[in-house]
């Protein structure tokens, strides 16, 4: 009966709103309800008090809607900028945006210095020192102890050079050029053929045109036995035996440059390239 | 499937999957559906506009990145979950907010604060309604963050425990003794205070 002011105060008060206010929104279990509606129908004080928390309820829900004061439509950037980024991205973020970018795009500026510097020298022919040698020295001598000792190897570098010296200026020995070319795409079948060619090519340059002059030619048939096994690489070095021994040196010495260097250049270029990547990237991911 | 049309014919379930694919059209046409309804709840929760100005723009910003994790259900009481927790993290980082006193209800224009009119009403009767608004929003302002949320879930939005107690992801048992406080704080207050209410409002002691 005396529930409002029971013995335990404050807290059986706060137990008792609590169950006339989950009573209100019809929240008790079936028991609830009825024990305390017991209790209703016979203390006046708990009814005054249950109708007190109605009136205060229903003033909160009778306050007017207050509309929104203005649209809140997304715009497409709102979507795609509006990123609150954590912390730790924050933190992140400057680090890779005041050190990592910056570093890389430092390395990638002197790789790509580097790279003009050694272009530019290339260009010049200042770092000559390997070719240097070579181009003062076109007599026959030197080529032709030069291509003795590797006679296998000659035809792989120096390729296409033969072919095209030997079909402009040379159209005799334009025939056995291609041939040998075609030698070298079907081994098999113009093999037979190829090592005929060299056969008749090959002793016939000591005797013929060349002359005494090309006293270093001699090596050249001695070599031919051991290389019998693979004549187009044969045919080629001795389809500019007889007298493209000055034009095929001019090649190679423009050449050369690009293999002493070309490396050198193409790694400082390829270097700056992907440093620089590197650091667009690493900007990119650290902008907040 | 009708996606092909305008997005203002769109049922809300096709709204819905259309924005979930990134069209924010579509995404627009809920946001014009339930603005003004988050903005309401967002500004009894935080009693400023300028603050339930953030925190809507926030939700619909939030839902919509988020519209992925939607699983069907009512879409309103999804938005709304998400403006209750905005609203509660706000309040809980700016535990000290200047509440506006009651004197000072003057300052807050009709805009702010807009009362319906009706034809029949007399113009004392007007004020005296807007008087009573502001009024209770300032002694809602006196709540707990804690308890604020959850009245306003329950008599402003009309929730029940259960819905409150998924939005804010408390047990319904606290839901159940936080709204009582929060009700009996008010109750108390309208008492203490009741000089300052409307006859027509004042409780009878």
């Amino acid at each position: 009966m005396m529930m409002g002011k029971g013995v335990n105060g404050k807290g059986a008060q706060a137990r008792m709103d609590e169950l006339l206010s989950a009573y209100l929104d019809g929240e008790l279990s079936s028991q609830e309800r009825r024990q305390l509606e017991a209790r209703l129908a016979g203390d006046p004080q708990l009814r005054e008090r249950l109708e007190e928390l109605r009136h205060t309820v229903s003033l909160v829900r009778e306050l007017p809607p207050v509309p929104a004061p203005h649209n809140f439509l997304l715009s497409p950037e709102m979507v795609g900028q509006t990123r609150r980024s954590a912390p730790p991205s924050r933190r992140t973020s400057s680090f890779l945006g005041n050190w990592l970018a910056p570093g890389l795009a430092l390395a990638s500026g002197l790789s790509g210095l580097l790279f003009l510097v050694v272009l530019i020298g290339g260009l010049l022919g200042l770092q000559n020192p390997w070719i240097a040698e070579p181009t003062p020295a076109p007599p026959d001598e030197v080529a032709m102890v030069e291509r003795p000792e590797e006679p296998a190897e000659e035809p792989a570098a120096p390729q296409p050079m033969p072919e095209s010296a030997g079909e402009e200026q040379f159209e005799d020995h334009a025939v056995t050029g291609t041939q040998t070319m075609r030698g070298i795409e079907e081994p098999s079948l113009a093999a037979g053929d190829a090592v005929s060619e060299t056969e008749e090519s090959a002793p016939a340059v000591p005797d013929g045109e060349v002359g005494g002059d090309e006293a270093p030619l001699a090596p050249t048939p001695a070599a031919l036995p051991t290389v019998a096994e693979e004549p187009h690489l044969v045919v080629t070095s001795t389809v500019p035996l007889t007298q493209p021994l000055v034009i095929t040196r001019p090649a190679p010495v423009e050449s050369r440059p690009l293999g002493g260097f070309g490396p050198l250049v193409a790694a400082f270029a390829t270097l700056a390239f992907i440093l620089a990547l590197a650091a667009r990237v690493v900007w990119l991911a650290g902008r907040p | 499937m009708k996606m092909k049309g305008n997005v203002a014919d769109m049922e809300e379930e096709d709204l819905i999957r259309a924005a979930q694919r990134g069209n924010l059209d579509a995404f627009n046409e809920l946001v014009l559906a339930y603005q003004d309804r988050v903005y309401n709840l967002a500004y009894r929760i935080m009693g400023d506009p300028a603050a339930a100005s953030d925190a809507a723009q926030d939700t619909f910003i939030k839902a919509y990145r988020k519209l992925g994790t939607f699983r069907g259900g009512s879409f309103r009481a999804w938005l709304l979950r998400i403006v209750a927790n905005r609203c509660y993290d706000e309040l809980r980082r700016y535990k000290r907010r200047p509440i506006t006193s009651f004197e000072d209800f003057g300052d807050m224009d009709e805009e702010a604060n807009p009362v319906l009119t009706s034809e029949e009403e007399s113009p004392e009767e007007r004020v005296e309604r807007q008087q009573l608004a502001h009024y209770l929003q300032d002694a809602i302002q006196t709540l707990s963050p804690d308890q604020r949320v959850v009245l306003v879930l329950s008599d402003v939005e009309g929730m029940n425990y259960a819905q409150i107690a998924d939005a804010v992801e408390i047990p319904l048992g606290t839901v159940k003794s936080r709204l009582s406080r929060a009700r009996a704080h008010l109750r108390d207050h309208l008492r203490e205070r009741g000089e300052l209410l409307p006859r027509a409002y004042r409780l009878e002691s």
